[in-house]
């Protein structure tokens, strides 16, 4: 700022001495605009920027304004005045160049500065985001690990369940085979329950007919022997077919009074009843009843008809 | 003879004297030249304000050999120097103008990068 005041006020005493100097020969245009260059020049950022050229462009006025001073207005005189335009105006062109320069360093150091904090809080980000996928990583293997467990268990379970299917399905053959060989059984207690007894399925159950003749002399509520070997093979049919409950009733034919025929019905299904029971059948689940004549199935006045109502009915309820 | 040889050499003075005395400014030719070139490799051309100038100084240069052809090497001095004045502040000029724009594009970049970091 001090050379810039200095030039300044050289400039102007200069151009004062020069125009005393010269008397009255004008102050040539050319020489007045080196003037007004330098001026501009020096108010720019040439003072500050580049005083070197300042200087130079200082001293080529000096010389055009001394040259004024001693020779006027002259060639001479009028070339340095041009080339201290020029060089007034070179001076602030490379003020304005390091001017521009540092502008050009400056906005370059700010992208520097700019870019470095973006770097960072990319790196922070990054490192942020980096972070959280260990983060995920970790969940998910943990979650990875949950499942393979969960899914271990659910193979166990479905080996426990298939293993159960397994053995339902045994059981179920098992049981299919039994009802098979239950059935084979009870077609087979059928089939020797049929050499001494009708069989037949009613509404009331399984109803079997043994003829009273094979069981009892007449007039007798006492067993036959053949009697009891017959009633064994029963028992042991009831017991392998299995029963809920056994109603044992007694019939006669019509001859006789109704009363005497009810007591020996009665006496007679009772003497069966207490015959399968000492071969094992649940005494709870079996009675006996007289029904006497009332319910004949075929008639009394002949021979064969009274024989089919002499009988004795087990009506087995199965399970 | 030697009154001969006097009058001789006061005739060659005065023949030099008559033709301007001033010696061909070779060097400044060359300096001028120089100064032309580097500002049309400097980027003159190419700047409006300094390729005005530099067709100044082209149009000084060329005066300035028609003078020496002419004779008028005082005159062609001075052109010359005019020249030469004209070529340096041409290429300035467009370094001044390169330099500009190099600053406004860079502080350009730095605005729209900083704009487009903060969004």
């Amino acid at each position: 700022m001090a050379l810039h005041k200095k030039t300044l006020t050289s400039v102007v005493f200069v151009a004062c001495v020069g125009a005393f100097a010269c008397g009255t020969t004008p102050t040539p245009k050319t020489l007045l605009e080196a003037r007004e260059a330098y001026t501009e020049a020096a108010q720019g950022p040439a003072a500050k920027m580049t005083p070197a050229q300042l200087d130079t462009a200082k001293q080529a006025l000096d010389s055009a304004n001394r040259s004024f001073e001693e020779n006027g207005d002259d060639e001479s005189t009028l070339t340095l005045a041009y080339i201290a335009k020029r060089k007034a105006r070179i001076a602030a062109a490379q003020g304005e160049i390091a001017a521009a320069t540092q502008r050009r360093d400056q906005a370059a150091r700010e992208l520097q500065a700019a870019q470095l904090a973006d770097g960072d809080r990319a790196k922070k980000n990054l490192e942020k985001t980096k972070a959280e996928l260990a983060d995920q990583k970790r969940k998910a293997e943990q979650d990875i690990n949950e499942k393979q467990a969960e899914l271990k268990q659910k193979q166990a379970e479905l080996a426990q369940k298939e293993k159960e299917v397994a053995k339902t399905k045994q059981q179920l053959e098992d049981e299919k085979q039994a009802r098979l060989a239950a059935e084979k059984k009870l077609t087979a207690a059928m089939a020797s329950l049929a050499e001494i007894a009708k069989v037949k399925e009613e509404k009331r159950g399984v109803v079997i007919t043994i003829s009273g003749e094979v069981l009892f002399a007449s007039g007798k509520y006492t067993l036959l022997p053949i009697a009891q070997s017959k009633l064994d093979d029963v028992a042991k049919a009831l017991k392998d077919q299995g029963y809920k409950a056994i109603l044992v009733e007694g019939h006669t034919d019509s001859r006789g009074s109704a009363k005497k025929n009810e007591t020996l019905s009665f006496q007679r299904a009772d003497s069966v009843r207490a015959h399968l029971i000492s071969r094992g059948i649940d005494s709870g689940k079996i009675k006996s009843i007289g029904i006497g004549s009332s319910r004949p199935i075929a008639p009394n006045s002949t021979a064969e008809g009274r024989a089919n109502n002499r009988r004795v009915e087990l009506i087995v309820t199965p399970e | 003879m030697s009154k001969h040889f006097a009058l001789f050499t006061l005739g060659f003075v005065a023949f030099i004297g008559a033709c301007g005395g001033a010696a061909v400014p070779n060097e400044r030719v060359t300096s001028a030249t120089a100064a032309v070139r580097a500002a049309e490799v400097g980027g003159a051309p190419s700047n409006p304000e300094a390729s005005l100038v530099l067709k100044r100084a082209n149009d000084g240069l060329a005066r300035a050999k028609a003078l020496i052809a002419d004779g008028d090497n005082e005159a062609a001095d001075f052109e010359l120097q005019r020249a030469e004045a004209d070529a340096e502040l041409a290429l300035n000029l467009a370094r001044e103008a390169y330099a500009k724009a190099e600053a406004q594009a860079a502080i350009d970049l730095v605005t729209a990068y900083k704009k487009q970091s903060s969004q």
